[in-house]
C-alpha cells in the first residue's frame, strides 16, 4: 500500500518556510550589531530614558489593569445579565481598534478638546503629551487582553468549589481572594503577560496621544522609530532590548502555564 | 429538624417538593438522574434560590420566599459533601479541612485539621496536595461515599 508521503513533506515545506520567516528578521537584529556597539548605544541618556520610560509606565498600567480588571473579568465570568454580551464585546474592541484609531479615539475622549477633557482638566490631571497619558494609551490598548484571558480563566474554574467555600462559611468575596484567584492564577498569568507584550509594544496610540518627548513620552517603541533613519545602531539595540524582554515573558507564561499557555492540543 | 419545601425552575427540571427530616434521622432521596435530588440539597444549603420556597433547620428560617428571609450559604453552617467533593486543589489536605477554621493562628489550626485527619487515618496525608482524590478514589473508598477528607471539612 502506497503511503500519502507528499502531505508530509508539504507539512515539513510549510513549517520551514513559516519558522524562517518568522525568526530571520529577530536573529537578524542581534547579526546587525556587534555586542560592544549595542551596548555602547544603550549608554546613551535618550535610549536610557526611554527604557526607563517603557519600565515605568507599562508596570503602572499593568497594576492598574490587574486591580481594577480582575473584579471586572471576575463579574463577567460569574453572573449572567441582560446585556452582558455587549458588554464584553465593548470590552473586547479595543482588540482589534487599529492603533492609530485608539489614539484618536483617546483624544477625542480625555484630550485638551474632547468631550471629558474639561472635566479631567478641572480634576487637575493633564494628560495629553505627559508620562499620564502614556500609561493612559497603554492601559486602553493592552487591558482587554487581560480581561478576555481573566474571563476565561474565571469561567473555567469549577463552580462548585466556589459553592464549597461558601458552604464553609466563606463569604464570596472570601472565597474570591482565597480560592478563585488562585485556583485562576494560571490563565491570570497568561493573560497579564499578553497584556503586557502589548504594553510594551505599544506604538500608535501613544504616539497620538501622548506624543513623542524624550523622558516623557518616549517610550522604547517610540525612540525605536525616532532614530532609526539617523542612528541604525541604536535603534537596533533597543530593539535587541525589547526582543529580550518579550522572550522573557513569553518564556515565563510557557514556563506558568505548562506549556499549553498560548493555546494548543496538548492542553487538555 | 430541617424542613424543605421548594418550588424551581432549574433548566428543564421543575422542582416542587417538601421534605422533612428529624433530629437523628437519616433521610435518602432515590430518583433518576435529573430528578432533582441535588437540586433539593441546594436549596437547603442556599446554593440555590428557589422560586417559592421555605427552608427551617432547627427553629431557624434560613429561607422564606414569602416573608423574604434568605440567609446566605456561608452563615447556614450547613455542612455540604460535593458529588466531585471541590477539595481546592491550591491548598493541601490540612489547608482544606482548615478552609473553614478562622481567627485562629496557622499553627492552633493546623493542627486542629490534622487531629481530623489523622482520626481518618490519613494524618500523613496532611501535606499532599491535588493527587490525593485520586489516591483515596484508588483505595476504593470513595465509591458512594464521600472521601475521608471531605467528610473532614463537612
Amino acid at each position: 500500500m502506497r503511503r500519502p508521503r507528499w502531505f508530509g513533506v508539504v507539512l515539513a515545506v510549510s513549517l520551514a518556510i513559516a519558522l524562517t520567516f518568522l525568526t530571520v528578521p529577530v536573529v537578524a537584529i542581534f547579526v546587525g550589531s556587534s555586542p560592544a556597539d549595542l551596548i555602547s548605544s544603550l549608554g546613551e541618556r535618550g535610549s536610557l530614558d526611554a527604557l526607563w520610560l517603557s519600565l515605568r509606565t507599562t508596570t503602572i498600567s499593568i497594576a492598574i489593569i490587574l486591580i481594577v480588571g480582575t473584579p471586572a473579568a471576575y463579574l463577567l465570568a460569574s453572573r449572567s445579565f441582560r446585556g452582558k454580551a455587549l458588554v464584553v464585546t465593548l470590552i473586547e474592541l479595543p482588540l482589534v481598534l487599529p492603533p492609530a484609531v485608539a489614539g484618536i479615539a483617546l483624544l477625542a475622549a480625555v484630550g485638551p478638546a474632547g468631550i471629558l477633557g474639561g472635566a479631567v482638566e478641572a480634576a487637575g490631571i493633564e494628560l495629553s503629551l505627559t508620562t499620564a497619558g502614556v500609561v493612559v494609551a497603554l492601559t486602553f490598548v493592552s487591558s482587554p487582553f487581560y480581561v478576555r484571558q481573566a474571563m476565561a480563566a474565571f469561567a473555567a474554574v469549577d463552580r462548585s468549589l466556589l459553592d464549597a467555600s461558601r458552604t464553609l462559611g466563606a463569604s464570596e468575596a472570601r472565597g474570591f481572594l482565597r480560592v478563585m484567584i488562585p485556583v485562576a492564577l494560571p490563565g491570570l498569568a497568561s493573560g497579564m503577560a499578553l497584556a503586557l507584550g502589548r504594553a510594551l509594544g505599544e506604538f500608535g496610540a501613544t504616539l497620538m496621544f501622548a506624543g513623542s518627548f524624550q523622558g516623557v513620552t518616549q517610550t522604547v517603541p517610540l525612540a525605536i522609530y525616532d532614530r532609526f533613519s539617523t542612528d541604525f545602531d541604536s535603534a537596533l539595540a533597543l530593539s535587541a532590548v525589547l526582543v529580550a524582554l518579550s522572550a522573557a515573558i513569553l518564556l515565563a507564561v510557557k514556563f506558568v502555564h505548562g506549556g499549553a499557555a498560548l493555546g494548543g492540543w496538548q492542553a487538555e | 429538624m430541617l424542613s424543605v419545601e421548594a418550588r424551581a425552575t432549574v433548566g428543564a427540571l421543575r422542582l416542587d417538593v417538601a421534605v422533612a427530616v428529624d433530629p437523628g434521622e437519616c433521610l435518602a432521596l432515590a430518583g433518576p438522574s435529573g430528578a432533582g435530588k441535588t437540586s433539593v440539597l441546594r436549596v437547603a444549603a442556599g446554593l440555590l434560590r428557589p422560586a417559592q420556597g421555605l427552608v427551617e433547620a432547627n427553629g431557624e428560617t434560613w429561607l422564606d420566599t414569602e416573608g423574604g428571609i434568605e440567609v446566605p450559604a456561608e452563615r447556614r453552617r450547613c455542612g455540604y459533601v460535593f458529588q466531585d467533593y471541590a477539595l481546592f486543589p491550591h491548598l493541601t489536605a490540612w489547608q482544606n479541612v482548615a478552609y473553614p477554621l478562622r481567627r485562629l493562628g496557622r499553627r492552633e489550626r493546623r493542627a486542629r485539621a490534622v487531629g481530623l485527619l489523622e482520626r481518618l487515618g490519613l494524618g500523613e496525608r496532611a501535606d499532599a496536595r491535588r493527587r490525593l482524590n485520586h489516591e483515596i478514589t484508588a483505595r476504593g473508598l470513595s465509591q458512594g461515599a464521600p472521601p475521608p477528607r471531605s467528610r473532614a471539612r463537612a
